[in-house]
């Protein structure tokens, strides 16, 4: 009996104490939520850093379709850290800001280039910010992407996120904790999609119009998304997207099923070589064929074989382009030779200027679609 | 109630305790990379098992009167060596106790009253604790169920992060940092200790059930560690409560970072080995018996409360407290140097009666 | 200040045995129920000798006693003239259909007056006898009330005794059925029946319970609940002694080697020892086939967990761990929660109390404004409240849903209306970490209960892969019948 008197009284008197100070209970209604942060280079070495804050009378489901109000509020800080950015604009607002929903970190490009290392410890020792956030690299600056007014109900930062996890083979999708692994390991490096900001007369829209490529945390080179594909291929466990080929005299559109990537260190004697491995399935969701042109579409070894060769031609292209003359080891050449090397001499990857490599890519086709009787010879009409 | 537990209970109590013991786990400044965690998880295992039956042969009631005859000549020795048994529970508990604060201080709340939560933690740790072995035991077979479930499902919603890209082949840099680490995993391993102060309230068959504890619970570990490389890599070696990091990765349809429920999982299980060590604590007091033992728990109760006060307050002594290699150096001679002396003791003695 | 056990005592000392002469135990008599109105005192001859028959005017069966005891003994042709064996005489020949007992004390021949019954005193014998012509007000034989089952027996325990003991004699034909009366109470002499089978129930734990009433010292038993309480030791949240108003889960418990008490006056049993799991289980699960069986269980312990957590697990995402929370969801209840003025433990708090209130007048007030009740609670509450934007409409949900749960488990209502209480003000300042080792605390509490060696948290903990056959799955009847089960099993 008497234990539980002086259990029941403790606490009491416990959480007497605990109503007498301040808690950790900042209840949701005292609270903003972040969508979206983004992290400028300013003058004097500080940062300007851009919050995206969800408005939850617009964005709440129940009040979306009648809400007169814009989802988002979006406000500039300048601090010399981003923790100070965000104590500066809770006490601003009065209210402390929720940063465990953010779902996009976007770089502006000068920031980027100077190196973004330094600031991304806040969101590793934070325990309320996610690392799981999705990383992007602004063309021009980061407050215009996350300024952006996409239309109404649209949230830029959800929009930004649907775009970068879609998993299309064209758009590179790297999370924080991803960036943060290459940038202390120093066994690969890393890419972040390039987001721009179009306008018309109705309202802006976020493209992701390339790839910026980082050699340690500096960004050290963009190149377009189409020349980024092949290295997606490679990165990616699983890619979606369309390619087209021009096949004899169609045009065929095919459609990434499933993809399996293998990259595999062959020669570790001298000049590495890399067997860059894509085994794929894909199917065939268009054939345009020119007009004019006979009524014969490709046969379906044509058909794999265009479509092996153009993954190939890919793959090699974005290979020299993004690794060799960027100097980004994106695919991790050299941490795979370092793995694999019998002797103990380890390669940094700045050394991996040359390197042969051989590019092997499988492809079947799993589906033609439900009109697939072209595929096995095709009608004549005869010409007006 | 009988006062005698079942050898399932006993061992889902150490289960939990392991489990703590692995989420708690920070990493020793060796400059290791992930692959050398996991072949040390891999070469661990071995180490705890041999020191483990070290610790089981000395518990047949045989072995257990050589050493009482040995070592408790008279009533001073005999409460000298409970009382080393004692003090050393005190840092065991002390170190559970403040880490299980600093974790909620640190993750949970950052603004709360140490006191106020060291009270609070202290009082429940207490109430459990008198409530009787049984009672311990059979929450530790339910928390075990729960931690088992709780951290299968993490491990299932995070097996879409995972990176092979992340692990490097075991051994590559050698083997002596996997060694090291391999021996900082034995010295945290004190259960074996453990189960030898609960034999006499575990019921004969305690030897039943040893190998699928040894076997769960290295399972579990090199699974979570496995799991904590392959979702996060190197980067978790920079974390303070790595898997803690690794739950926030994970993801399954709308539930989002699991870490809310890997927190409650580790509150739980640090709770009960709290409970645990404070109730073997108390009785040891008992047999000691220098005044009533009620009393003697307080202070216990009270100096690991003091000694967590400072640990929450200032950090240093919270890594003091908690540091790998003094935690080896006292926990090495607890769990490989005395069972070595008192198996050899008990041979020793064995020869002469014969 | 009288005390009064000690008056009944001195009292019953001095009133000893029966005296021969009738005149002076008439005299007694009416001294001990001197201002008892209701006590009616009937003088006769019969067959020359000087009778009276007393009794309860309320309590007694007019029908009865004038059909089967005062017609048949004054009607009688023939009485002996001798006093020792007029008595035998009507006991055996005239009255002899009637229950009957002799009694030799004053205190047993008031207690049977005031029991009901009809007493005979003679002059020149220093017996009477009592016959149970009772015939006071009871309530039939009705449907169960709080156990309400599809498939099962709709009859349920009422208040008196002995038709409580008749329905669960009639489903039990054995004579292993053992039922011993004992009287609690200075005052009110309750009756209280221990009803076990020979054989099954162990012989400790019969003998155990059997003292533990011996030792109840009240003036007046008022219900089962003193009982329970007197059988129980310290205070748990979750009791091991068990009731029913349901005489087929009556019989049932004892079938299992468990004891049960009817308490003359209350409508159901107390069953000992109870475990935890058979608050989830019915009847019904019985008659239903095994899967859906099993289905109702795990909606059961689905219910009874949401009940309990559901509105501690709102405030803890509201107030410290919003992370959990999927972003539609969070968008959402941010909005809902911005409107109203209180915290959300407060919010919660309230709302729960205002359900409690609603829920213990629905109880309690008469039935002709049982709609009117449902109105006001119901428009308070839910339109009214969230318009005004004193509450928010998730947390309307919250307790809506947290209070029928409650209600699919009516045996733990009030032990769920606690937790549901200690776990908003738990969770309120302490998110998960408060509610973690609150339940810690309720978990380890729950452990160290039991009755007799039993703990009530078996067949979880201690762990019987054997008694799980009829926890949460119910195996099918040709399995289950082919061990039996007894609760001495679950102890360690």
């Amino acid at each position: 009996m008497k234990k539980i008197i002086i259990a029941v009284v403790t606490s009491l008197l416990a959480f007497l104490l605990c109503s007498c100070e301040k808690t950790d209970s900042y209840e949701i209604k005292n609270r903003y939520i972040v969508q979206g942060i983004g992290i400028d280079k300013a003058q004097d070495g500080g940062l300007t850093v851009s919050f995206q804050l969800i408005n939850t009378d617009a964005a709440s489901v129940s009040s979306a379709q009648d809400s007169p109000e814009k989802p988002t509020k979006c406000y500039s800080v300048y601090a010399s850290s981003v923790s100070q950015a965000v104590s500066l604009l809770s006490n601003d607002l009065g209210k402390r800001l929720l940063l465990n929903q953010n779902r996009i970190l976007i770089f502006g490009r000068s920031f980027a280039q100077d190196g973004i290392g330094r600031v991304l410890d806040e969101f590793l020792r934070n325990t309320e910010s996610r690392f799981t956030v999705l990383c992007a690299v602004s063309d021009k600056t980061a407050s215009e992407i996350i300024f952006a007014q996409l239309g109404k109900n649209i949230v830029p930062a959800v929009q930004c996120e649907k775009m970068l996890s879609a998993g299309d083979a064209y758009t590179v999708e790297t999370e924080l904790y991803q960036a943060v692994n290459c940038i202390y390991d120093g066994r690969r490096d890393f890419a972040l999609p390039l987001l721009s900001l179009s306008r018309n007369e109705e309202a802006e829209k976020i493209n992701c119009t390339g790839t910026v490529l980082f050699y340690g945390d500096r960004a050290v080179g963009t190149v377009s998304r189409s020349t980024s594909f092949g290295i997606n291929l490679l990165l990616k466990k699983q890619s979606s997207g369309i390619i087209d080929v021009k096949v004899e005299n169609s045009t065929v559109s095919y459609e990434i099923v499933i993809t399996k990537p293998e990259i595999i260190c062959v020669n570790t004697e001298g000049k590495p070589t890399f067997e860059l491995r894509l085994k794929a399935r894909l199917k065939i969701t268009e054939i345009s064929t020119e007009k004019g042109a006979a009524d014969n579409v490709p046969s379906l070894e044509a058909l794999s074989a265009a479509a092996e060769d153009a993954l190939k031609s890919s793959i090699e292209k974005s290979v020299t382009e993004c690794i060799i003359k960027v100097s980004g080891d994106t695919l991790g050449l050299a941490d795979i030779y370092n793995k694999t090397a019998k002797s103990k001499a380890r390669i940094d990857n700045k050394y991996l200027k040359s390197f042969d490599t051989k590019i092997t890519v499988k492809i079947s086709i799993v589906n033609s679609g439900d009109f697939s009787a072209n595929l096995y010879g095709g009608r004549k009409y005869e010409q007006f | 109630m009988k006062n005698k537990i079942s050898p399932v209970q006993a061992y889902s109590l150490l289960f939990i305790s392991r489990i703590v013991s692995t989420l708690t786990f920070v990493p020793p400044d060796l400059d290791a990379v992930g692959s050398d965690y996991v072949a040390a998880a891999l070469i661990a295992p071995p180490l705890v098992l041999a020191a483990s039956i070290m610790w089981l042969h000395l518990m047949s009631d045989g072995r257990t009167l050589i050493i009482r005859k040995v070592f408790f000549r008279n009533p001073k020795a005999e409460k000298s060596v409970r009382f080393i048994a004692v003090l050393y529970l005190l840092l065991v508990f002390t170190r559970n106790l403040s880490g299980l604060c600093v974790f909620a201080m640190s993750v949970l709340f950052e603004k709360v009253n140490a006191v106020v939560l060291l009270t609070v933690t202290a009082a429940a740790v207490i109430f459990v604790a008198l409530s009787g072995i049984e009672a311990i035991a059979r929450l530790g077979f339910f928390g075990s169920v729960a931690t088992l479930l709780s951290l299968a499902f993490i491990v299932f919603s995070l097996t879409g992060r995972f990176d092979a890209n992340n692990l490097q082949p075991l051994f590559l840099n050698g083997a002596s940092k996997p060694v090291l680490l391999s021996l900082t995993v034995l010295s945290g391993t004190i259960e074996p200790f453990l189960l030898f102060l609960m034999r006499r309230e575990v019921n004969d068959k305690i030897k039943k059930g040893f190998v699928w504890w040894w076997a769960a619970v290295f399972s579990v570990q090199i699974l979570l560690t496995l799991c904590l490389y392959l979702g996060l890599g190197n980067v978790a070696l920079r974390m303070f409560f790595p898997y803690h990091a690794m739950a926030e990765l994970s993801r399954l349809s709308i539930a989002r970072r699991m870490d809310s429920l890997l927190s409650t999982v580790w509150v739980l299980a640090s709770f009960i080995k709290c409970a645990l060590c404070l109730h073997l604590a108390d009785n040891e007091l008992k047999k000691i018996s220098l005044g009533s033992s009620r009393v003697l728990t307080s202070v216990f109760t009270a100096v690991a409360f003091l000694i967590s006060l400072l640990a929450l307050n200032n950090i240093g002594v919270y890594r003091f407290v908690n540091n790998p290699n003094i935690n080896a150096a006292l926990n090495l001679p607890v769990i490989l140097i005395v069972p070595i002396i008192l198996n050899a003791v008990v041979k020793i003695n064995l020869k002469r009666e014969k | 200040m009288i005390n009064l056990d000690k008056l009944l005592k001195k009292n019953a000392a001095e009133n000893g045995r029966l005296n021969k002469s009738l005149a002076e135990n008439e005299k007694r008599l009416r001294s001990l129920l001197s201002g008892c109105d209701d006590i009616l005192f009937k003088s006769s001859m019969l067959s020359g000798i000087n009778a009276l028959f007393v009794c309860t005017d309320s309590m007694y069966s007019s029908l009865t006693s004038s059909i089967e005891v005062l017609g048949p003994i004054l009607s009688s042709g023939f009485l002996p003239e001798n006093s020792l064996t007029l008595i035998d005489y009507i006991a055996l020949h005239t009255a002899s259909d009637m229950e009957q007992k002799r009694l030799y004390s004053f205190n047993d021949v008031v207690l049977g007056i005031l029991s009901g019954c009809v007493v005979l005193l003679v002059d020149g014998s220093d017996c009477c006898l009592c016959f149970g012509a009772q015939g006071f007000p009871k309530r039939a034989v009705s449907d169960a009330v709080s156990e309400v089952d599809e498939l099962s027996a709709h009859e349920a325990f009422s208040e008196s005794f002995k038709d409580n003991v008749a329905l669960i004699r009639k489903r039990l034909h054995t004579h292993g059925l053992k039922i011993s009366y004992l009287q609690i109470g200075t005052l009110s002499k309750t009756t209280v029946c221990v009803c076990y089978i020979d054989g099954i129930a162990d012989a400790a734990l019969v003998s155990s319970v059997k003292e533990k009433l011996g030792c109840i010292r009240v003036k007046a038993l008022s219900g089962a609940g003193t009982v329970s309480e007197f059988l129980e030791s310290g205070f748990h949240v979750f009791s091991s002694i068990g009731t029913t108003e349901r005489p087929d889960t009556a019989c049932a418990e004892m079938v299992e080697g468990r004891v049960v008490i009817i308490t003359d006056g209350t409508p159901y049993a107390v069953i000992v020892p109870f475990l935890f799991s058979e608050n989830f289980s019915t009847v019904d699960d019985y008659n239903l086939r095994p899967a859906y069986a099993l289905t109702a269980r795990i909606i059961k312990y689905l219910a009874f967990f949401i009940s309990v957590l559901l509105p501690g697990i709102y405030v803890s995402l509201c107030a410290f761990h919003q992370e959990a929370l999927p972003e539609a969801m969070l968008y959402d209840i941010a909005v809902q929660e911005s409107i109203t003025p209180f915290p959300v433990m407060l919010e919660t708090l309230f709302i729960h109390f205002v359900y409690e209130i609603v829920r213990e007048a629905g109880v309690r007030m008469p039935r002709t404004v049982g709609s009117a009740v449902s109105i006001v609670g119901g428009l308070v509450i839910g339109e009214a409240a969230v318009s005004a934007g004193l509450i928010s409409a998730p947390m309307l949900i919250v307790v809506a849903l947290s209070a029928i749960t409650g209600f699919v488990v009516p045996k733990l209502y009030r032990n769920i209306a606690l937790l549901r209480f200690s776990l908003i003000i738990i969770s309120g300042f302490s998110g998960f970490y408060g509610i973690t080792l609150f339940m810690c605390c309720v978990v380890c509490d729950m452990c160290r209960t039991g009755f007799m060696g039993i703990p009530i948290t078996a067949p979880f903990s201690p762990f019987s892969l054997k008694s799980m056959r009829d926890t949460v799955i119910r195996r099918n009847w040709k399995k289950l019948s082919r061990s039996s089960f007894n609760i001495q099993q679950m102890e360690r």
